[in-house]
C-alpha cells in the first residue's frame, strides 16, 4: 500500500519534471520531455545544473502545495534558471547552492506573478520569472568570488548542415542554453513531433528576425543570430501558434512580432552588454506580452483571435475554431433563444440599412409576413398585423432590470420619435451584459423589476410603440444598463433558418439570420431527446469490430468535469465534452488517445438537432476522428500543417419507429485526393444508439450496443439492462 | 328608332309587411356570384353536373395554416389533429396531412382510413366511445394515442396491453361544467363526481397503462371564448391533482374542437361575421390560459404539456360550397313562394341546424319576397330554408349554398337520390373530381339477392 503510494508519487514527480522540459517548446508530452532532457546533456555541466534546478523546483512546489502542479509551469522556470547558470558557471557545491536558491525563488515568483499578470491583463507569465531570477543570480554572482566560470567549449563547432540551418538550430538550442546544432536538431525534432505548424512558425519567425538583423547590421551577427535568435523563434510560436487561433492574419502578426523582437533584442543587448550580461528571453517576453496585451484591446471580432484563456497547440485550436465557425459560433457572441413562439421573419438584421447602424449594429427586428404581407384585411388597424399582440418571451436566463409599458401603441405608419425604444424590458444576463426587447405593446409587460427569468417565459406582447411604423419586435444585447448603449454581437439558438421560400430550412447550432430570412423555433422531438439523453452515470457498453470477426467490448460513461462540462469518457481514457441544450445534442473538445468507439460515436452524432422534422445539416468535425490509412496520415501532416478537417453532411429519417441518422464525410487532402466516409447510426426509442456503422476506404467499423448501465452512487445501487437477447 | 323590348319578368305580389325593417338589418338585398373559387358556375355544372359539391384546396390550406400559426405563435408545442368525421374525403384529409395535421379518428373505419392515407399509427389520435378490441389491438401495436372514454374500455385496453406485454401511454377523456356551455356528460369521465380521479387512480395502479394525457371536448359551435378559458383552467387543475395523487406525468392536453365557423345557427339574430370569434381570438385565450396555468411546471421538472387541437368545422366549413339548381317553383296556399331544388337535406345535413348563406348564380331580377326552399326528396322534412327573401326563381336557376365543407360529406344520406360529384378546385382553373357521383351500380354493388328472389311475375320479357 505504502509502496504503491510512493510509486505513484515518484511517477507524478517524474512526469511533472519531464513535462517542464517539454513546456519550453509548448508541448506537454512527457516523452518529448525525455528527448529534451537528453539534448540538454549535450553540455553536461548545463544539463545537470538544469536538472538540479528542475528537481529543486518540483520539490519546492510540492512542499508548498502550490496550485496547478501538473502543468509544470513553476518547474520550467526553475529548470531554465539552472540551465542558464550551468552554461556560465562550473557546477560545484557553490553553484549548486546558488541554483537551489534560484530555483526556489523562481517557483515563488512564478506563483506570485501568474496571478498578478492574469488579473492585470489576462496575460501568461511565460518565462518572465526565470529572467528576473536569472538576472538576480547573475548580478549577485558577480560578488560571489567562490564561483568559477564554466569554460564553455569554445572550439569552433563542426558545421552540421552549415549556414542558415546551423544558425537556426543553434538558436533553437539556445532556448535551452545548449547552443549546439545537434542539440538544436533534437529540439527541432521534438517540436516537429509536437506540431508541424509550430515548426513552420519557428523557421519563418527565425528567418524574419535573422534577416532583419543581418540586413540592418550589414553583417552576420554571431551572438545575436545564434544566442539571441531563439527570441524570434519563441515570439513567432507564441504569437502565431499558441495564443492565437491559426489564420493568415495570426501568421502575419507572428512575423511582425518576430521582426519586432529582433529590434528589441538589439536594443536590450546594447544596454546589457555594459554589465556583460546576455539578453536571455527579454526580447521574447517584452514583444510577446506587449503584443498580446495590445491585441486584447481590439474592438472587433475579426481574426486574429486570441486564446489567452485556453492556449493550446495550433492544430487543436484550429480544429476547434473550424468546428465552432461551421456551427456558427463567434467568439464573444451571446447565445439567445428566439424571443417568440412559432415562425417569424427578419424585418432587419445585423448592420441593417434602416436603424441597425453602429453602435447599434448588432440587433434583430422580427415581424411576421405571409405571402410578403405583414397584415390581413387592409392593414389600417393594429389588429390586422400578424405579429401584433403575440407573446414576447425571455430569450435567456437573467434578471429584469427595468421595464416600461405605459407608452401608447402608434397607429400603423406613425412613429414616436421621442421615445425611440417605446415600451421595453431590459434583462441583465449573468455574463454581465444586457438584453433589450423593445417596441412592446402598451400595458402588456407581465414581469417585474428583479424578477428572475428563464428562457421561453412570456414577459410581454409584441406592439408598436416608439420608433416603430408597424408592429415588430426589436432585440439586441448591450454592454451597460443605459438604454441604447453600444451593442454586442449575439446569435440565435434552437431555430431553423430559411433564406427563401423554396429553400429547405437549414439548421445551425448558432444562427445569425439576415433580413428576409424566415425563422422557426425548432420543435424538439421528446422521444428522440429521451433516446439520446445521457444523464450522469449512464454507461453504454458496446462491442465493436473493424473486421467483422474480432469484437472488442468497451464502455462509454457519462460524467461531469469540475468546470461543469458534460463528459463522455471511453474505457481507453479518451473523452469528449457534450451538451444538450436548445433542442440540440452536440459534442466538442475531443481529448485523449485515439479511440475507435468514441471517434465513431462522435462522427455519427457530432451535432444532432433533436427535432421531429426531417432536416439536413452540416458540420466540420476533426479529421482525426476518421480512421485513415498511414499514407493519408503522413500526407496530411506534410501538406497540411494544420490538418485537413472533415466536411460532413447529415440527414435523419424515421422509419419503423427507428431514426436513421446518416453522415457523409469528406476529407480533401489535395485536389483529387479525397477520403470519403459514411456513418450510419440507428437510434431506437428508450434505448438510444443501438447500432453504428462507419465505412471508409475499405475500413468498416461496426458498433453494437450490448448493455445499458447506470453507475452506482452512494446509496444508489447499479442497474443494468441487457440487450444481448 | 323602335324602343327596345323589355325582357319578360315573372310577376310578383309584394304585400306590405310591418317589421320588414329592423335594427338587425332585415332581409337585405340577395347577393349573387357567378364564380366559385375562380371557376365559372356554369362551366362547373356543364362539366360535373348539378348538384355539385366544391372544395377549395387553397382555402383548406389557408385555414389549416392560419389555425396552426395562430396557436404555434402563442404556445411552444402544438399538435393539430384533423377531425376525420368532419370531412374524411381522401383529398381533404391529404391536404390537411400535407399541412402537418395528424389524424383524429373516432371509429375503426376512420382509423383504417387514416392508415390507408399513410398516417403512421403514432400520429393518430383515437377518440370515440366505440372501439372494438381488434382495433384497440392494432392501435396499441401501432402506437396510436388512445383516448379512453369509459371504464369498460379502460379494462379492455388494459387486457390488450397486458397481452401485448406493453406499457401503453393513454389519455382519458374528461367532462365537466365550464359554466358557459352545456356539459357533454355522455363522453368521458366526470370530474365533479370524482369519476375522473377514480379513472386516473385506476390507471396509476395498472401495470400496463400509464396516464400521459387529458382530453375534453366541451361542445360544438362555441361562440364564447371564455368557455375555453374555463376548460383549460379546469383541465390544468385536474392535471396537477391527478399528478399529485397518482404520481403520473401528464405531457399533453387535448382541448378537442368546437370552434365556430362562419355559419348562422337557426334562430341567431346577428350575422356570423359579428358573432363568430376569429381563430386568433380562440388561440389567444386558450394559449394564454394554458401558459399561465402551467407556469413554473418546467422548473419543477414537469413537462410543458403539448397542446392538441381537434378543430374540424372551423378549418373546412368555408372551403366547401354546394351548387344546386331550381327544378320547380310553386306558390304555397299562404301566398309564399317556394322552389324545389335538386339538393336537399339528403346532401345538406347541416341544414337541420344552420341557415346557410344562399347566393344566386345569376343577377337577381325582380322584387325579392319570402320564399321557401325545398329539397328533392319525397319527404315532408326536406326543407333547405324555411324562409329566405329571394327574387322570383325559374327552372334552371342556380344558387350557391355555403359554407358546407363541414359534416355534409360525412353525414349526408343515400336516401332517394344519388349523391353527386364532389370536386376540388386547385387554383388556375384546375378542378378534379375527388368523389364520383353515384350511379345504380354503386348503389347495388353490395346488395345480394337470394336466388329465389331474382325473378318475379311482373318482370319484362320473361320467358319470351
Amino acid at each position: 500500500m505504502l509502496n504503491n503510494t510512493l510509486l505513484k508519487e515518484l511517477h507524478d514527480f517524474g512526469e511533472g519534471l519531464l513535462r517542464a522540459y517539454a513546456t519550453i517548446l509548448f508541448s506537454n508530452n512527457w516523452l518529448i520531455g525525455v528527448l529534451f532532457l537528453g539534448a540538454s546533456f549535450w553540455y553536461p555541466n548545463a544539463g545537470l545544473a538544469g536538472l538540479i534546478g528542475a528537481i529543486v523546483g518540483t520539490i519546492t512546489a510540492r512542499m508548498l502545495s502550490f496550485p496547478n502542479l501538473s502543468e509544470g509551469l513553476h518547474i520550467y522556470n526553475s529548470l531554465l534558471v539552472g540551465l542558464a547558470l550551468g552554461i556560465v558557471y562550473r557546477l560545484d557545491n557553490y553553484l549548486i547552492v546558488l541554483i537551489i536558491m534560484g530555483a526556489v525563488l523562481a517557483v515563488i515568483l512564478t506563483v506570485a506573478l501568474t496571478d498578478v499578470l492574469w488579473r492585470l491583463e489576462h496575460l501568461p507569465v511565460l518565462s518572465l520569472p526565470f529572467v528576473m531570477v536569472a538576472f538576480t543570480c547573475f548580478f549577485a554572482a558577480q560578488a560571489y568570488g567562490n564561483l568559477s566560470v564554466y569554460l564553455f567549449p569554445s572550439t569552433p563547432i563542426d558545421p552540421l548542415f552549415g549556414g542558415f540551418v546551423d544558425n537556426f538550430l543553434v538558436a533553437l538550442g539556445s532556448a535551452f542554453f545548449i547552443p549546439h546544432p545537434i542539440a538544436g536538431l533534437m529540439f527541432f525534432v521534438g517540436l516537429l513531433l509536437t506540431s508541424r505548424y509550430l515548426a513552420l512558425l519557428a523557421i519563418t519567425g527565425y528567418f524574419v528576425g535573422y534577416s532583419l538583423l543581418t540586413w540592418l547590421t550589414g553583417s552576420i551577427h554571431p551572438v545575436m543570430g545564434q544566442w539571441g535568435g531563439f527570441n524570434f523563434i519563441l515570439t513567432a510560436i507564441a504569437v502565431g501558434g499558441v495564443f492565437t487561433i491559426p489564420s493568415w492574419q495570426s501568421f502575419l502578426l507572428a512575423m511582425v512580432a518576430a521582426a519586432l523582437s529582433s529590434v528589441v533584442a538589439m536594443a536590450v543587448q546594447g544596454v546589457l552588454q555594459i554589465y556583460s550580461l546576455p539578453v536571455l528571453a527579454i526580447p521574447f517576453l517584452l514583444t510577446t506580452l506587449t503584443v498580446l496585451a495590445a491585441m486584447r484591446k481590439r474592438q472587433t471580432t475579426s481574426p486574429p483571435h486570441l486564446l489567452l484563456e485556453s492556449p493550446s497547440l495550433p492544430e487543436c485550436s484550429y480544429e476547434q475554431a473550424r468546428l465552432a465557425k461551421s456551427r456558427g459560433a463567434e467568439p464573444d457572441s451571446v447565445p439567445l433563444a428566439a424571443p417568440f413562439f412559432g415562425s417569424w421573419d427578419i424585418y432587419q438584421g445585423f448592420n441593417g440599412p434602416h436603424t441597425h447602424q453602429p453602435p447599434w449594429q448588432h440587433a434583430l427586428d422580427f415581424i411576421i409576413t405571409k405571402r410578403g404581407c405583414s397584415y390581413r384585411n387592409n392593414g389600417t388597424s393594429l389588429n390586422d398585423y400578424y405579429c401584433f399582440d403575440l407573446p414576447v418571451l425571455s430569450p435567456c436566463y437573467g434578471t429584469v432590470v427595468r421595464y416600461q409599458d405605459n407608452l401608447p401603441d402608434n397607429p400603423p405608419g406613425e412613429v414616436d420619435a421621442k421615445n425611440n425604444w417605446g415600451n421595453f424590458v431590459l434583462i441583465y444576463l449573468d455574463s454581465g451584459l444586457y438584453v433589450l426587447l423593445a417596441h412592446l405593446r402598451e400595458e402588456s409587460v407581465t414581469v417585474v423589476e428583479g424578477e428572475r427569468l428563464i428562457p421561453g417565459q412570456p414577459l410581454a406582447r409584441c406592439g408598436n410603440t416608439g420608433r416603430s411604423p408597424q408592429p415588430h419586435l426589436h432585440m439586441h444585447v448591450q454592454t451597460t444598463a443605459v438604454l441604447g448603449s453600444p451593442t454586442q454581437s449575439f446569435h440565435l439558438v434552437g431555430v431553423t433558418v430559411q433564406s427563401d421560400t423554396d429553400a429547405a430550412a437549414g439548421f445551425y447550432l448558432a444562427s445569425r439570420p439576415d433580413e428576409g430570412d424566415h425563422i422557426s423555433v425548432l420543435k424538439s422531438d421528446g422521444l428522440l431527446q429521451h433516446a439520446l439523453h445521457m444523464p450522469l452515470g449512464l454507461q453504454l457498453r458496446y462491442r465493436y469490430s473493424t473486421d467483422e470477426s474480432t469484437w472488442t467490448t468497451q464502455t462509454l460513461t457519462a460524467s461531469m468535469d469540475l468546470e461543469g462540462h458534460f463528459l463522455l469518457t471511453s474505457g481507453s481514457g479518451a473523452s469528449t465534452r457534450y451538451m444538450e441544450e436548445g433542442g440540440v445534442l452536440y459534442f466538442y473538445c475531443r481529448q485523449g488517445p485515439k479511440d475507435i468507439l468514441l471517434d465513431t460515436w462522435i462522427l455519427s452524432l457530432g451535432l444532432s438537432p433533436l427535432a421531429d422534422a426531417t432536416i439536413e445539416w452540416q458540420d466540420k468535425p476533426s479529421d482525426r476522428l476518421l480512421p485513415v490509412s498511414y499514407l493519408h496520415k503522413v500526407l496530411r501532416s506534410v501538406i497540411r500543417p494544420l490538418g485537413g478537417g472533415l466536411d460532413s453532411l447529415y440527414h435523419r429519417v424515421k422509419r419503423d419507429n427507428t431514426w436513421h441518422q446518416t453522415g457523409v464525410h469528406q476529407l480533401s487532402l489535395l485536389p483529387g485526393i479525397v477520403v470519403k466516409a459514411e456513418s450510419n447510426v440507428e437510434i431506437v426509442p428508450h434505448r438510444g444508439c443501438v447500432h453504428l456503422l462507419l465505412k471508409t476506404n475499405g475500413i468498416k467499423v461496426e458498433v453494437v450496443l450490448e448493455e445499458i448501465l447506470t453507475l452506482e452512487d452512494q446509496g444508489i445501487p447499479q442497474t443494468e439492462i441487457s440487450l444481448l437477447s | 328608332m323602335s324602343e327596345q323590348k323589355k325582357t319578360w319578368m315573372k310577376p310578383s305580389l309584394a304585400p306590405h309587411v310591418i317589421g320588414g325593417l329592423n335594427k338587425f338589418g332585415g332581409g337585405g338585398v340577395p347577393t349573387h356570384r357567378t364564380e366559385v373559387d375562380g371557376n365559372k358556375i356554369d362551366d362547373l355544372v356543364a362539366r360535373f353536373g348539378s348538384p355539385l359539391f366544391i372544395l377549395s384546396e387553397q382555402r383548406l390550406r389557408d385555414n389549416a395554416r392560419r389555425l396552426i400559426d395562430a396557436f404555434e405563435t402563442r404556445y411552444p408545442d402544438v399538435i393539430y389533429g384533423w377531425s376525420y368525421k368532419t370531412n374524411y374525403l381522401g383529398a381533404v384529409c391529404q391536404v390537411m396531412h400535407q399541412e402537418g395535421a395528424w389524424a383524429e379518428v373516432v371509429s375503426a373505419f376512420e382509423y383504417e382510413k387514416a392508415r390507408s392515407h399513410g398516417v403512421p399509427g403514432n400520429k393518430i389520435i383515437f377518440n370515440g366511445p366505440h372501439k372494438q378490441r381488434e382495433i384497440l389491438e392494432q392501435a396499441v401495436a401501432e402506437g396510436a394515442r388512445i383516448h379512453i372514454d369509459n371504464l369498460d374500455e379502460l379494462y379492455t385496453l388494459e387486457s390488450v396491453a397486458a397481452d401485448a406485454e406493453r406499457v401503453v401511454s393513454v389519455t382519458i377523456r374528461l367532462n365537466f361544467d365550464t359554466g358557459f356551455t352545456d356539459p357533454w356528460s355522455r363522453f368521458g369521465f366526470n370530474i365533479e363526481s370524482g369519476q375522473a380521479m377514480d379513472a386516473a387512480r385506476r390507471i396509476g395502479a395498472s401495470d400496463h397503462l400509464e396516464l400521459k394525457g387529458l382530453h375534453s371536448h366541451i361542445g360544438t359551435f362555441i361562440l364564447d371564448t371564455r368557455a375555453y378559458e374555463a376548460q383549460v383552467r379546469i383541465m390544468c387543475a385536474f392535471m396537477e391533482s391527478a399528478e399529485n395523487e397518482t404520481g403520473c406525468e401528464i405531457n399533453s392536453i387535448d382541448i378537442g374542437g368546437g370552434f365556430a365557423s362562419r355559419n348562422a345557427l337557426h334562430g341567431s339574430y346577428l350575422p356570423p361575421e359579428q358573432v363568430v370569434p376569429e381563430i386568433e381570438q380562440y388561440a389567444q385565450v386558450i394559449c394564454d390560459t394554458l401558459l399561465e396555468a402551467t407556469r413554473g411546471r418546467t422548473t419543477r421538472g414537469k413537462p410543458q404539456p403539448t397542446l392538441i387541437l381537434e378543430t374540424g368545422r372551423a378549418t373546412v366549413d368555408d372551403a366547401g360550397s354546394l351548387i344546386t339548381s331550381v327544378v320547380a317553383t310553386k306558390h304555397l296556399p299562404d301566398g309564399r313562394r317556394s322552389a324545389v331544388l335538386d339538393a336537399g337535406v339528403n346532401l345538406l345535413f347541416t341544414g337541420f341546424w344552420y341557415d346557410h348563406k344562399v347566393e344566386l348564380a345569376q343577377e337577381p331580377e325582380g322584387i325579392p319576397e319570402e320564399t321557401v326552399l325545398y329539397g328533392p326528396l319525397c319527404m315532408n322534412i326536406d326543407v333547405v330554408r324555411s324562409s329566405i327573401s329571394l327574387p322570383p326563381l325559374s327552372i334552371g336557376n342556380r344558387m350557391v349554398i355555403s359554407p358546407v365543407g363541414a359534416y355534409n360529406n360525412t353525414q349526408w344520406m343515400q336516401f332517394i337520390e344519388y349523391r353527386p360529384n364532389v370536386v376540388m378546385t386547385h387554383g388556375d382553373g384546375d378542378v378534379t373530381v375527388i368523389r364520383e357521383a353515384e350511379d345504380l351500380e354503386h348503389m347495388t354493388t353490395l346488395e345480394r339477392i337470394p336466388e329465389h328472389l331474382q325473378t318475379s311475375s311482373i318482370m319484362e320479357n320473361e320467358d319470351v
